[in-house]
């Protein structure tokens, strides 16, 4: 059970000024700008949710996550998490939770995974016969059982995150954050992680919580998701919300292998097929021979806008483009999208 | 208990790999070793005791100075600098652990493998070239041994504190300058500090930095009696508790006041 109330942090950020003039004047009198990288959140999580923190970068969110984790003490507001106060009682809470950070690293850098993995058994107390099956089972699963025996720094990134997940879970916490664990991964990495953690999650009853820039990251595997920007909550809800209202915004981007090809001609060859509504087709031109077609999911299915291009041209390509978290950001801004169900 | 061991067992593990710099290491203080066995050597010339010590006790000072200085010439307390100024305490903060106990664990790791790698070595070497002065008595060689332990809490604490300020400098180079040139002077590592004009003594003997060389190789000379001797440990060991707790407060005070960098 995690409850925020009103919380806020704000960083003061030392301005320097330019040149070595700037540099010598800054030693005497130094200038700060206050940043408030969270403004009066709130919002309660229930034991066994997964919950996706989302939002473009510097919105808050790692900040949110930080004081969430017992690392950072807000400078106002109330926040409890199973029962702890996490700034104040780090030393206990930490023993029921387990941190991802995907920009920093928890295992010893120069030590095989395997020993840092023996320390981090006797750091939570946990029993070897509990360790070694939990280490058995996870490796397995993550497939880095021949990886073990290797320093740390001689792996690659996607095999050191999946040897880091395993780090925080080896003492089966009540919470887990991750902060941009799928940062820099291919898309198998990625794909390996996500089932890993949703079949744990199902597992364990254990809350997640996830950090992300990117929505088709957690799109599968969030049924709750919170939109930060700017320090404020943006939306807080189903993730199937999101989904349905944004569909709308999806855009097809088709490559024709063939010349003479205008918005004009596309529009005729759809003007044929009684399925596809006119009125709420746009199409513009991408670069080379590529064009952009925004369609409305509601009128047109996205079936037969494919099917009548593929019949009418010869296509090199065709893309589906999901909207960007920044773009639903602004559309909720413009109040483009309503919604409220 | 065990987690403290177990990090001082791989710091402990860690330092065997750094073979070659122990050899540099070894040459080093051999070098320095020899300028100020001239210089001191040419001191003695106008008079065979200085402020009550022969050549042969200053020799013995000199050499056990350099071999205390030896064991706390360590990577613990940068490595903890460096982890405050780049954020990356931000990760041990999420483990239920104490990370002043595992400072001092992870510095005691070290400092042993320097004990057994390093200090034997030189210490070998030394009383092969230098006959320096065994210990006075059984009795007086235990007590230094007390003694140096209590100094290396004492060093050890005050390291703690000096990473633990990076956490206001965000800059470690100034800090570990100004705490190197205050143990140098006033732990009497380059000369013993009764040599020193008596006001200038005096204000060493209040500050901390006298229990990590001048106690322990006063003990061990025999030079200075028991009720003294049983002063210098209890001294010890008030900084030794009282540096431990400045610490706690430092870092307890630090990281409310953490500051990631990069989002």
């Amino acid at each position: 059970m995690i409850i925020l109330k009103d919380i806020s942090k704000n960083f003061k950020i030392p301005l320097k000024k330019e040149g070595l003039i700037g540099a010598i004047q800054g030693l005497f009198t130094r200038k700060y700008t206050l940043k408030e990288a969270v403004k009066s959140i709130s919002f309660c999580i229930q034991q066994g949710e997964m919950v996706g923190l989302i939002g473009p970068n510097g919105a808050g969110k790692s900040t949110l996550i930080k004081i969430l984790s017992g690392i950072l003490v807000p400078d106002s507001g109330e926040v409890e998490i199973l029962g702890f106060i996490p700034y104040r009682d780090r030393k206990r809470y930490t023993q029921n939770i387990g941190v991802v950070f995907g920009q920093r690293s928890q295992l010893w850098w120069d030590l095989p995974v395997y020993e840092s993995y023996t320390l981090l058994k006797k750091i939570y107390h946990i029993d070897t016969a509990t360790f070694n099956n939990r280490l058995e089972e996870f490796s397995e699963l993550l497939e880095i059982k021949k990886l073990l025996r290797q320093p740390v720094r001689t792996l690659s990134l996607g095999e050191k995150m999946r040897c880091e997940l395993i780090a925080s879970l080896l003492h089966n916490p009540q919470v887990l954050f991750l902060d941009e664990p799928t940062i820099a991964l291919d898309i198998i990495a990625k794909l390996k992680i996500r089932n890993f953690i949703t079949e744990w999650n199902k597992k364990n009853n254990c809350t997640v919580i996830l950090t992300t820039h990117d929505l088709s990251d957690i799109q599968d595997i969030c049924k709750r998701i919170i939109i930060i920007n700017e320090g404020n909550i943006v939306f807080d809800g189903e993730m199937d919300t999101i989904i349905k209202r944004f569909s709308n915004f999806r855009r097809l981007v088709v490559s024709f292998s063939q010349d003479n090809i205008s918005p004009e001609r596309i529009f005729q060859s759809f003007s044929r097929d009684e399925k596809v509504s006119l009125r709420e087709l746009e199409i513009a031109k991408g670069n080379n021979n590529s064009y952009l077609i925004r369609f409305s999911d509601t009128n047109n299915s996205i079936i037969s806008l494919i099917d009548n291009i593929l019949n009418n041209f010869s296509v090199y390509d065709i893309k589906i483009q999901e909207p960007s978290i920044e773009m639903i950001i602004k559309l909720i801004y413009e109040k483009k999208v309503n919604l409220s169900s | 208990m065990d987690i403290y061991i177990e990090f001082a067992k791989k710091s402990f593990q860690r330092l065997l790999a750094y073979r070659m710099s122990m050899v540099f290491r070894l040459c080093g203080f051999l070098v320095s070793l020899f300028v100020v066995y001239y210089l001191w050597k040419a001191v003695f010339n106008t008079s065979p005791t200085i402020e009550g010590y022969s050549f042969k006790m200053m020799l013995t000072y000199l050499v056990l100075s350099f071999a205390i200085n030896a064991l706390y010439d360590l990577p613990v307390e940068h490595a903890l600098a460096n982890k405050i100024i780049r954020g990356e305490v931000a990760m041990d903060l999420t483990k239920p652990i104490d990370l002043q106990g595992i400072f001092f664990a992870e510095s005691a790791g070290t400092s042993t493998n320097q004990l057994i790698t390093y200090n034997i070595a030189f210490l070998i070497i030394t009383v092969f070239l230098f006959k320096i002065k065994p210990p006075a008595s059984t009795t007086e060689f235990s007590l230094f041994i007390v003694s140096l332990l209590l100094g290396f809490m004492i060093m050890t604490g005050i390291g703690f504190i000096t990473g633990a300020i990076c956490f206001w400098t965000k800059d470690a180079w100034g800090i570990f300058f100004v705490k190197t040139a205050l143990v140098i002077f006033f732990s009497g590592s380059l000369i013993p500090l009764h040599f020193l004009p008596k006001w200038l003594e005096n204000i060493a003997m209040i500050l901390p930095f006298h229990g990590i060389i001048y106690s322990p190789i006063s003990i061990y000379l025999g030079t200075i009696s028991l009720y003294k001797v049983v002063y210098l440990l209890l001294n010890q060991l008030f900084w030794a508790i009282i540096l431990i707790l400045i610490g706690r407060v430092i870092w307890h005070v630090g990281i409310r006041r953490v500051v990631i960098q990069g989002g």
